[in-house]
């Protein structure tokens, strides 16, 4: 069972204040600088897009009312819907901020029907957040996930394991999740626009246009999920943090000391998670949207936050920056447990007892309250929730 | 219109037996008593090891966000809004 929450922040908003119901509503984060990151049906329904700025916005519809994020609420309510499909199966997997999948394949004893639970889940999530969902029921996660697109908003739409090639055969290619515009494009270039035709297509001639993913699509488009078996006990493949700054940054020395609270953030979360990485890149977004992302994979795997400072400001050396930055990102890759002691060299073990120290403070009393002094030139940014935050449950 | 108050204010809460639920009744502020018809939303966030209780209520004119820190026992006003 596939759930997404319909519109999720702009509804939540919505709810929190009746008088926004039924009026095109966009979120937005708390800076002078930041796009939308949700909105309202209304406001879809009239072409309001996520990542529109505030400005484009305000020309295509001057009746939008813009409402300033709370990262919190969403957070909470998350963690919330969370509890509540709990109560059905122990197995749920939090995809992002508003999207589950719930595995029933054990909870069939103990309700009637993937259908019952489904229309539980959507009556109590209505009841107590006022929000709705659309909800998708099939045998894999793959179909689940499409069948839960297919009856947005407020939708419950069930597959059966028999009807999964009919349900499949007439919708279009890019309802699968991963076919994007380009590849759509690809695709009705061979003459093929729906699942159906590319399922009948060969897949010898697919493989040779797209590799191996010429297998997967083939295999999608008939509604088998090739990743089933992708999950590595719940290891992340990356973590990262970014910031969006209110005024674009060109002095190598701030972008430093923001490098180093990013490359902080990022130790954090490896050590919260018990995972260590061999792999760091650094992102950077200049004023005119210009991404460009390095990366480094050292030749042992580390959670230390000095070092991912280390690396990653060695990545900045090597650019020559053409302008200010707008964004900056640190993240790490290649990831694996914690096994044993991971520091290498000597010296470090201080440093390790150090950051576990300064992980203590921060958790008593907030984040940011103890923090490397280098960070104190800059002033404290604001920052947008990314839709693909999981949150770690910190209320039991 | 938001605007941001942040003052201690009194509040009149019944704790439900079933559920772990507060249900906001009242709460006075400069002198006034505002009966709360109904709350529209709550949520809860931690500032470090201290859980707040977010609530968003209505009179059924005005909005109001109040929060309750569960470590000092401390009901806060923190915004009015209003609409237009
Ligand atoms: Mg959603």
């Amino acid at each position: 069972m596939y759930i997404d929450m319909d519109a999720y922040f702009a509804s939540v908003e919505q709810a929190s204040r009746p008088y926004l119901r039924g009026k095109p509503v966009a979120v937005v984060g708390s800076g002078k600088r930041t796009v939308i990151v949700a909105s309202s049906y209304e406001a879809k329904r009239l072409g309001i897009k996520t990542g529109m700025t505030r400005g484009e916005a305000i020309r295509k519809l001057p009746s939008l009312v813009f409402v300033e994020g709370r990262n919190n609420k969403y957070v909470d309510t998350c963690v919330r819907i969370h509890e509540i499909l709990l109560r059905y199966t122990p197995e749920v997997e939090i995809c992002s901020i508003d999207e589950f999948f719930a595995d029933l394949t054990g909870s069939l004893l103990l309700f009637p029907s993937p259908a019952d639970i489904a229309a539980a889940v959507k009556r109590e999530i209505g009841e107590r957040f006022g929000i709705t969902c659309s909800v998708g029921i099939a045998p894999n996660k793959l179909v689940a996930k499409i069948a839960g697109e297919f009856g947005k908003p407020d939708g419950l739409v069930a597959v059966e394991k028999d009807d999964v090639e009919r349900f499949m055969e007439g919708l279009p290619v890019e309802s699968i999740p991963g076919i994007g515009r380009k590849m759509k494009e690809a695709l009705n270039a061979l003459g093929i626009r729906t699942c159906g035709e590319l399922r009948d297509f060969p897949v010898s001639v697919l493989r040779r246009r797209f590799g191996i993913w010429g297998d997967y699509l083939s295999f999608m488009a008939r509604g088998t999920d090739p990743f089933r078996a992708r999950d590595q006990g719940g290891l992340p493949r990356s973590i990262g943090h970014s910031m969006t700054f209110e005024k674009n940054i060109g002095d190598r020395v701030v972008i430093r000391a923001r490098l180093l609270e990013l490359s902080g953030m990022v130790a954090r979360r490896l050590r919260k998670e018990k995972i260590v990485a061999k792999g760091f890149s650094l992102t950077l977004r200049y004023p005119d949207f210009t991404t460009l992302t390095k990366r480094m994979t050292l030749p042992f795997y580390t959670p230390n936050g000095r070092i991912i400072y280390e690396t990653v400001t060695a990545l900045l050396d090597s650019f020559r920056l053409k302008d200010a930055v707008r964004l900056l990102g640190v993240s790490a890759f290649n990831v694996r447990r914690f096994a044993a002691n991971p520091s290498l060299f000597g010296g470090l073990d201080r440093e390790e007892r150090l950051w576990k120290a300064v992980d203590d403070v921060n958790d008593a009393f907030g984040e940011c309250s103890l923090r490397p002094a280098t960070t104190l030139l800059c002033v404290r940014h604001h920052w947008v929730i990314s839709p693909a935050y999981r949150p770690v449950c910190f209320f039991s | 219109m938001l605007t941001r108050v942040g003052e201690r204010v009194v509040a009149g809460v019944v704790f439900r037996k079933e559920g772990r639920k507060m249900e906001l009744k009242w709460f006075l502020w400069k002198g006034r008593k505002l009966e709360i018809k109904e709350t529209t939303y709550m949520w809860r966030e931690r500032d470090g090891r201290e859980l707040i209780h977010r609530f968003v209520v209505t009179d059924g004119k005005d909005l109001y966000e109040l929060s309750y820190r569960q470590e000092g026992l401390m009901w806060f006003l923190e915004a009015v809004e209003t609409d237009g």
